[in-house]
Order: C-alpha cells, then sequence, then structure tokens
C-alpha cells in the first residue's frame, strides 16, 4: 500500500505498476481520499522530524566552507529546493500522460496542485540562489545558462497555473493543460545539462555526477537529510492539495444538482420547453 | 556567522514565510470546503425528505 500511493497519485506512473497493482484500485478518487486520510498524519509528522534534525545538524553539526565560509548554510535550502522544482515538474508530465491517456480524473487533479507547489519551490530556489550570489558572486543575478532557464521553468509553472485559472474544468482544459505540460518539458534537460553545455558561472553538479559526489561526508548527510524532509513536504502538501481538489470537484457537481433539482421544482414546463 | 548572517537569516526566512503561506492556504481551503460540501449535503438530503 506504502508503494501504490506515491506510485498512483501521479496518475501517468500508474502503467509502471500494473503488473501488481489494479489501477481503479488505487487511483480512484474515493479510495484515494481514504488512503490518504490514514497517510497523511504519519507522513506530516515524518516531515517534520526529518526537517528538523535537518535543521539542527544545518546549523550546529556543519561546520563553515573553507571558501564560502557560512554562507553555506543556504544551500541546505537552495540545493533541495532546486531539486524539488525539477521533481515537481516531472510529476505534472508523468500525471500528463494519464491525462492525456487514460483520462483519468486523478491524474489531473495532481497535474493541476503539482504546478503550484513546483512554483513555490522554484521561487525559493531562486531567492535563496539570489541572496547566497551576492556575498559569494558580488552580484544577485546573472543571465547565466543555469539561472535563466531556471527562471524560465518558474515562467513556464506560472503560465501553466494562468490556464488552469482561465479555462473551465471540463476534459478539453485538462488535455490543453497536459500537452502544454508535456512541451514544457524541454526545460528540464536543459536545465541539468546545462552547465554543462555552456559556461556558466553557475557551479557544476556536485553530488549526483558519475565521478561520485565531490562534497565532504560531514557537508553530505545533512544536504541528504534535508532533501529527503523537503521531498516529504512535497508529498505532504500535494497530498493534501489533491485532497482539496477532489472535494472541490465534488461541491461543484453537487451544488449544478441542487440548482437543476431547484429548476425542476419550480418550473418544470420552461425546462421541458429549454431541452 | 556574522559576516553572512543577514543573508542565512533573508534566505530561511524567505523560505520559512513562503511555505507556511503555501500550507496555509491548502489548509484554509480544505476547511472552507468540508464546510460547504457538509451544507450542499445537508440542503440535498432536506430536499429529497420533502420531495419523498
Amino acid at each position: 500500500m506504502a508503494l501504490a500511493i506515491p506510485l498512483s497519485y501521479a496518475g501517468g506512473l500508474c502503467f509502471m505498476v500494473r503488473p501488481m497493482f489494479s489501477i481503479d484500485d488505487y487511483a480512484n478518487p474515493t479510495r484515494f481520499l481514504e488512503l490518504t486520510r490514514k497517510l497523511l498524519p504519519w507522513l506530516a509528522a515524518a516531515t517534520m522530524l526529518t526537517l528538523g534534525v535537518g535543521l539542527i545538524a544545518v546549523f550546529f553539526v556543519v561546520p563553515p566552507d573553507y571558501q564560502q565560509g557560512d554562507s553555506v548554510r543556504i544551500m541546505y535550502i537552495h540545493v533541495p529546493s532546486a531539486w524539488l522544482s525539477i521533481f515537481a515538474y516531472v510529476v505534472m508530465t508523468s500525471a500528463s500522460l494519464g491525462v492525456l491517456v487514460w483520462r483519468h480524473p486523478l491524474a489531473d487533479a495532481a497535474q493541476k496542485t503539482a504546478a503550484a507547489l513546483g512554483a513555490t519551490f522554484t521561487f525559493i530556489c531562486l531567492v535563496t540562489g539570489s541572496l547566497w550570489g551576492k556575498p559569494m558572486w558580488g552580484t544577485y543575478w546573472v543571465w547565466d545558462a543555469r539561472l535563466t532557464s531556471m527562471l524560465v521553468l518558474f515562467l513556464l509553472y506560472l503560465g501553466l497555473i494562468a490556464i488552469r485559472q482561465t479555462m473551465d474544468e471540463t476534459p478539453r482544459g485538462a488535455r490543453i493543460a497536459a500537452i502544454m505540460t508535456l512541451v514544457g518539458f524541454v526545460d528540464i534537460p536543459i536545465i541539468k545539462y546545462s552547465v554543462e553545455w555552456w559556461n556558466t558561472l553557475h557551479q557544476p553538479a556536485s553530488v549526483f555526477r558519475l565521478g561520485g559526489p565531490t562534497i565532504a561526508s560531514s557537508m553530505l548527510w545533512p544536504l541528504l537529510v534535508m532533501a529527503l524532509g523537503a521531498t516529504l513536504l512535497f508529498l505532504t502538501l500535494h497530498f493534501m492539495a489533491i485532497r482539496n481538489e477532489i472535494l472541490r470537484r465534488r461541491v461543484a457537481r453537487l451544488a449544478m444538482l441542487s440548482v437543476r433539482a431547484q429548476d425542476e421544482t419550480t418550473d418544470p414546463g420552461a425546462l421541458e420547453a429549454a431541452q | 556567522m556574522n559576516d553572512y548572517g543577514l543573508f542565512i537569516f533573508l534566505a530561511y526566512g524567505v523560505t520559512a514565510v513562503t511555505i507556511f503561506a503555501m500550507t496555509a492556504r491548502i489548509v484554509v481551503d480544505y476547511r472552507h470546503l468540508r464546510a460547504e460540501l457538509a451544507q450542499l449535503e445537508r440542503t440535498r438530503s432536506t430536499d429529497e425528505s420533502r420531495a419523498s
């Protein structure tokens, strides 16, 4: 069950677990509400515990860097938020496949709600990177390939949020948003490889690289703990947001039924004439 | 930490405020939706009992 929820909530990833689990068993909105109601308190507790341990390590265990000094502590929120801003887009892309291939309502809710979270983490990444850049590079911003591609990602998130807000809750609206998400995915490899393809001020990868991490273990493990905490925070908020989206659709459906019932009781003849 | 104290404070402050605002919005939305759903279900059951 623990494996089924993270795999099924993105909708689009469901095909990977098809041989082991039935999509309808776990990607059903009612079942999702039931499962997440039980899971969310545990997930929230694990998030607080992991982030608590990570923050204690960042401020009391991690030594100052020999070049960056104490400003290296900003990296412990900048790097996880950068990873999560990309992770959120991967979740959205997987969910978009779920919308386009299976037309699943849960995949649509996952796609819609991940955009705001992705924008939030990208915003944090840009602001903290800027606050680290001023003392280290002497400037808050440069039009370097990595920074610019991250800014493009932030604008993509804002655009996708705007598309969802201007379109009504129809399958057509969901499909258009899904196609736009797939088109925007081209920015993800550009972000990842920008530091290799172009000569950038931003440093190349220092954790996920072929030769292994270049960071000292005393600084690496708190970074990984913070990254785990941030991922758990993302999952907690995403599950909560998907639950809200399911409830919002139920409220809209019930409100429509109630208006229809009132019309029928007040003037049944007019309704028949209109039909 | 004195040299970079302000930058560290601002970075963690902005992060905390942003995440708190996001979480608060989701929680407030949830409470609002639950209340609205309960109200609609009550109205619906009243209408159904009247009709029957």
